[in-house]
């Protein structure tokens, strides 16, 4: 084998050795599943209390979870992800668009079904919603791999 | 993290392997990489690393971060837009070099 094509063979394998680093760990999906939770009923725990209960109980605090899972998921795998995922790598665009589909028919859907008194029905949407974005999670970071396996990533 | 098609170039501060290896983990699709997981995946040692890390540097085709999770400090690197282009050149001269050298 000539210097060339040893020199591919090294990149193609930092590219794998790169993919295999982008794993969701258990805390970080819990994590994900508990704040989309807590954002598609808040509806719910709205009805029971009152607006600025749910702002300060769940809203913020599900936000900053989001924010700062996704800042410690890049320190404990040792790499940090490009920002924009969406944009940079390709692949994850239709599990990354179809979550936030979920997300905003989920609370929409909830919303409605709360105000029509129908908080059973909104209680099983949100959770079959937080269980579909999970999924979507699951698929985006799949996306991610694959892009980074067969360098299709894009420069951030 | 490819750029847009680049011209052919070899690049004599990328060619070494321990360097072609350090910019392929680099522009792989990460926006930082820490020192610890570019040394494991390079296989090389710390010393090895921060010498070829710093020709890199001083080429301005890497980009250096230090800080700090607790007490333990932590280096991050990541490729300039410069490192980038230069990678995205080295890379399609090795595809040419490669090419040329398989039997017709």
């Amino acid at each position: 084998m000539n210097d060339a094509s040893a020199g591919l063979q090294e990149i193609d394998r930092q590219r794998i050795a790169l993919a295999a680093k982008v794993r969701l760990p258990w805390w970080y999906t819990g994590l994900f599943a508990l704040a989309m939770l807590g954002l598609l009923g808040l509806p719910l725990i709205n009805r029971f209390t009152s607006w600025e209960v749910g702002d300060w109980a769940v809203l913020w605090p599900a936000l900053i979870v989001l924010y700062l899972s996704d800042r410690l998921l890049g320190y404990v795998t040792g790499a940090k992800l490009a920002r924009g995922t969406l944009r940079a790598y390709p692949s994850s665009r239709p599990a990354g668009l179809s979550m936030l589909a979920v997300a905003v028919v989920g609370i929409a859907g909830v919303y409605l079904l709360v105000r029509v008194g129908q908080w059973p029905q909104a209680m099983v949407l949100a959770l079959v919603c937080t269980v579909g974005t999970v999924r979507c999670l699951v698929w985006q970071t799949a996306g991610i791999r694959k892009d980074i396996r067969t360098g299709r990533a894009l420069a951030s | 993290m490819t750029t847009s098609p680049p011209n052919a170039r070899l690049d004599p501060v990328i060619h070494p392997l321990v360097r072609l290896s350090i910019c392929g983990l680099l522009a792989a699709g990460a926006d930082w990489v820490d020192f610890a997981t570019v040394r494991e995946s390079v296989g090389v040692s710390d010393s090895v690393l921060s010498k070829h890390s710093r020709a890199l540097e001083e080429a301005g085709y890497l980009q250096v971060r230090k800080g700090a999770v607790g007490r333990r400090p932590r280096t991050w690197f990541r490729l300039t837009p410069e490192g980038q282009f230069a990678f995205g050149a080295h890379v399609a001269w090795l595809q040419n070099a490669a090419q040329s050298a398989r039997p017709t």
